[in-house]
């Protein structure tokens, strides 16, 4: 696939999702995500926040409307295609989805081992990453050995160490202490700020306020721009 | 077993644990039944190679005076048409004794009796590349001897063609039932594993692995467990077919050649566990991808 600079990472045109035959959970969806810049996703409990992640992360195909990726049309893109559309993007998912018999270094490296990079290079950053975000002395450990920060540290961690264009984050600081939170925060930012989008889905006041970012608040299954955030 | 890097739990897989030795099963069979057909086959071939280019005559007691006085005078007469016959390059008539012996099986004893009038044989070997008319022969020999009768081993050579074609038919059909074995295993066995290996899958597939990437660890797992299986089997088919070889001899199957298997029928058994482990690797690539399909 042909590595093209769209003016957009994400654009949905009046695009609906519903599971199976249920009504739909998510309706009329119209925005458009630049490279570069930072979002929150808000919205009550059930209000669609991690059914539009879906979307956006190739997970589940809308029951109509387009939407584009990094300026291509995912209904016409096919199934390689899709595949480097995906690995374009970092996903910090809300139940971490880890590979329990992997350690915490193989589920880091993961996303450098499928698009390829070399054996050293995936030593080298996978062990600095993990530095990083403080699980140095974990790095051989089982997830199931981790508690349930660690684990979110090296979900995240497995979504940046490809340095993605488009990182989208489902409540990505929900079992970390305050510290960590803000460590993670700021590689959040350090990514954005070499042009990687970011999505953040949150229900954390406090995380919104130490941003200044683009609301996206989900309503009744429909999504309304909503106020800046407070830089930090 | 060889080790390799792979994705997926392969504990949590009990696939791994059962294909095996479902194989070695099968490539048993397989090795067994090719084995044998080819043994088969090849004693059939011996037995042709052995009638070919030559004919039986048989010339009827009643040739024989009552005295029996003339009919070695006969026998001889005959004996000499048929070497003065172009493209005959021997004719032995067989003592009869000899011809007496191969009533054995069906008279025993009786036969040996020699107020029971047996036919005498000759035995005519004909020049390589020889086409006798045989009509013609017989209407010579039938004026020197009534009652003569010409087998060229046609009917016999016809029956033998025929029963190592069922043969091979038969051994083809049965490897056949047990490739179409093989692959139904495998494709449930890979199911059962695509169905342990889902949440893993999943992630994979989000974090953007190609299908082939996913399909390939399970068809390398598919073959090395289709060769470990096929290695068992072949090893134990070995062990039959020893056995029945040194067998074989004490059985008093005179009749029969040795058991014997050709170098280059032995290479093509001895590859079987590579076919088992090929036809597993692709089982497993196809259903794997056509699971992958499903996702988005």
């Amino acid at each position: 696939m042909t590595e093209a600079t769209p003016d957009t990472v994400v654009r949905f045109t009046d695009v609906a999702m519903r599971y199976g035959r249920g009504p739909e959970v998510l309706s009329g969806l119209d925005f458009d995500l630049a490279p570069g810049s930072f979002h929150f996703l808000t919205g009550r409990s059930g209000a669609g926040k991690s059914s539009l992640l879906r979307l956006i992360y190739l997970a589940h195909r809308p029951s109509r409307g387009r939407i584009e990726l990094f300026g291509r049309d995912v209904a016409a893109a096919s199934r390689r295609d899709l595949a480097a559309l995906r690995r374009r993007m970092g996903v910090v998912f809300q139940d971490f989805r880890l590979l329990d018999h992997l350690s915490a270094r193989d589920n880091v490296a993961l996303p450098l081992r499928l698009a390829g990079a070399k054996k050293r290079d995936i030593r080298d950053h996978v062990g600095e990453l993990l530095k990083w975000v403080g699980l140095a002395d974990r790095i051989d450990a089982r997830p199931q050995t981790l508690s349930g920060g660690e684990q979110q540290r090296v979900a995240i961690a497995r979504a940046v160490i490809s340095r993605p264009r488009l990182l989208l984050a489902d409540e990505p600081t929900g079992n970390v202490d305050d510290e960590t939170a803000e460590r993670l925060i700021y590689l959040f930012r350090e990514l954005n700020k070499i042009g990687t989008a970011v999505v953040i889905a949150t229900h954390s006041d406090h995380l919104i306020r130490q941003i200044d970012a683009t609301i996206l608040h989900l309503e009744d299954g429909r999504l309304h721009l909503g106020r800046r955030g407070v830089t930090a | 077993m060889i080790r390799f890097r792979s994705d997926f739990d392969r504990g949590a897989d009990p696939s791994r644990r059962y294909l095996p030795w479902i194989i070695a099963f099968m490539v048993f069979l397989a090795v067994l039944a090719l084995a044998a057909a080819m043994a088969v086959s090849a004693a059939i071939d011996s037995w042709g190679k052995g009638l070919q280019g030559t004919l039986t005559v048989q010339v009827p007691p009643s040739v024989t005076d009552d005295a029996g006085t003339d009919a070695e005078d006969r026998l001889a007469q005959v004996a000499d048409i048929l070497r003065g016959t172009a493209g005959v390059e021997s004719a032995r008539v067989l003592p009869e004794d000899e011809s007496r012996a191969l009533l054995d099986p069906w008279l025993g004893a009786l036969g040996r009796d020699p107020d029971l009038p047996v036919p005498r044989l000759i035995d005519v070997r004909l020049r390589a590349g020889t086409n006798i008319d045989l009509d013609r022969l017989g209407a010579r020999l039938d004026a020197a001897a009534p009652g003569i009768a010409i087998d060229d081993h046609g009917r016999w050579l016809s029956d033998l063609a025929k029963v190592a074609e069922a043969i091979q038919l038969g051994a083809a059909a049965v490897v056949a039932v047990i490739v179409l074995a093989a692959i139904l295993t495998v494709v449930y066995a890979t199911r059962s594993g695509i169905a342990v290996h889902l949440a893993t899958i999943e992630v994979l597939h989000l974090m953007g692995a190609e299908d082939r990437y996913v399909a390939r660890q399970f068809q390398r797992q598919a073959f090395w467990l289709g060769l470990l299986g096929g290695l068992i089997g072949l090893a134990g088919a070995a062990g039959v077919l020893w056995m029945t070889g040194r067998m074989a001899p004490q059985m008093e199957l005179s009749a029969l050649p040795a058991f014997m298997l050709t170098q280059s029928q032995i290479i093509v058994l001895a590859l079987m566990p590579l076919a088992a482990a090929a036809i597993a690797m692709a089982a497993a690539r196809a259903t794997v991808m056509r699971a992958l399909r499903r996702m988005i």
